[in-house]
């Protein structure tokens, strides 16, 4: 059994975020889009804490907490994504087969319900981190504004006009906008 | 209750956050205007749609894999400061500093830094050049081994382009499927006859519970 410098195992840190990762996983998703991107964002945020058993046992909401640092985490990844330039070039080219369907048969509905749930999802990614957050953890999670005000660590009066902000950009891509 | 005023409360009436009276005003206001009531059931069936968008499963070992690298890290930390602060790379990219004379391989004599992967899958691999300052008519070139992929280009063991680079970071994203042991991807940068040269080992992963994680750099 692994005992890390500020003491505590590796079993007691398994006991501890074991019963939170699914919803980590679940969130992180959420924010990035792709599985890869969303285990990798996870398996950070843990591999992090790991080394500092001791302070999560201090912890009284560790779910909450987590999910805050996923979000910090999130957010610092995205910040030192937009410092980077990307290289055009032929090896990092997009390819084309990544959004290919699957060579199963798919009713009409499904073929529907599949573009837009694709349509969506680009959506999202238009979207910038903090506006993306707020809607993955109010309107896709279920985050009421006070809970998030605690999680993002903003006022709700922010938060208020962040969400509307984001909802709005939303609309404007998928092309919603002026109807009400 | 006009059109203007009632879109003032869209986002709270969406949310239930109306007080009666207010909500009583907005119901009105929708029971009689076609247009507004359509852009709220619009904005209840994005909601509906958010909400059902659907989260593929994580892969198994998740955890584990995370407290390997955890432990990993700290070992590296520790071994970092032992040799003097030497740092190669920072969480899923694998750096190296433009704008020096030497073609010694980053590590000097050490063994590339490691990359687990996925066998069978296309991954990303990062590489980062940091260069001190813009840089036109660069050469770059990618070598991968026997059993590794370029993702968009089967069949192709060597690409070269041009490029340019500028101030600070460059990112540079290669897609690659390892088929077979993995091996070292070759990656080097050419301009006004100097080189720099940044190897990284490809390791597929293992299906077990002590692999290595995805696109880490050990």
């Amino acid at each position: 059994m692994t005992k890390s410098r500020d003491g505590g195992s590796g079993a007691d840190f398994e006991a501890m975020v074991r019963p939170h990762v699914d919803q980590l996983y679940r969130v992180a998703y959420r924010f990035t889009g792709r599985r890869e991107d969303a285990e990798d964002l996870v398996q950070e945020v843990l591999a992090k804490l790991y080394p500092r058993r001791q302070q999560l046992e201090t912890v009284d909401q560790l779910g909450p907490w987590l999910t805050r640092v996923l979000y910090r985490q999130f957010i610092d990844n995205r910040r030192k994504k937009a410092r980077l330039r990307l290289l055009e070039n032929e090896a990092g080219a997009a390819d084309p087969f990544d959004n290919m369907p699957s060579e199963a048969r798919e009713t009409e509905t499904e073929v529907l319900a599949r573009r837009d749930r694709s349509r969506l999802e680009r959506a999202l990614d238009g979207l910038n981190p903090d506006q993306r957050a707020v809607i993955v953890l109010h309107d896709m999670e279920g985050y009421t504004l006070v809970e998030l005000s605690e999680t993002l660590e903003a006022p709700t009066g922010t938060l208020k006009s962040r969400l509307h902000r984001a909802r709005a950009r939303l609309r404007k891509i998928l092309g919603r906008e002026g109807t009400l | 209750m006009d059109c203007k005023t009632n879109r003032k409360f869209r986002d709270d009436y969406l949310d239930a956050r109306l007080e009666p009276s207010l909500r009583q005003a907005v119901n009105a206001h929708l029971a009689e205007c076609d247009q507004c009531a359509q852009a709220f059931r619009e904005d209840r069936d994005l909601l509906g749609a958010l909400q059902d968008l659907p989260v593929p499963p994580a892969s198994e070992y998740l955890v584990e894999r995370a407290m390997g690298q955890g432990a990993r890290r700290e070992r590296q930390r520790q071994r970092r400061w032992q040799a003097g602060g030497l740092a190669v790379a920072a969480g899923l990219l694998i750096a190296v500093v433009l704008g020096l004379v030497t073609q010694k391989p980053l590590n000097g004599t050490q063994e590339p830094p490691m990359v687990a992967v996925k066998p069978g899958q296309s991954q990303p691999v990062n590489l980062v050049f940091n260069s001190r300052r813009r840089m036109e008519g660069v050469t770059l070139s990618v070598e991968v081994p026997e059993g590794v992929e370029i993702a968009n280009h089967p069949g192709k063991r060597r690409l070269n382009w041009q490029a340019t680079l500028e101030p600070g970071q460059n990112l540079l994203r290669v897609p690659v499927i390892v088929r077979g042991e993995g091996g070292v991807l070759r990656a080097n940068i050419r301009h006004g006859g100097q080189q720099k040269r940044l190897n990284v080992r490809l390791q597929p992963q293992q299906p077990d519970r002590s692999r290595l994680g995805t696109g880490q750099s050990a």
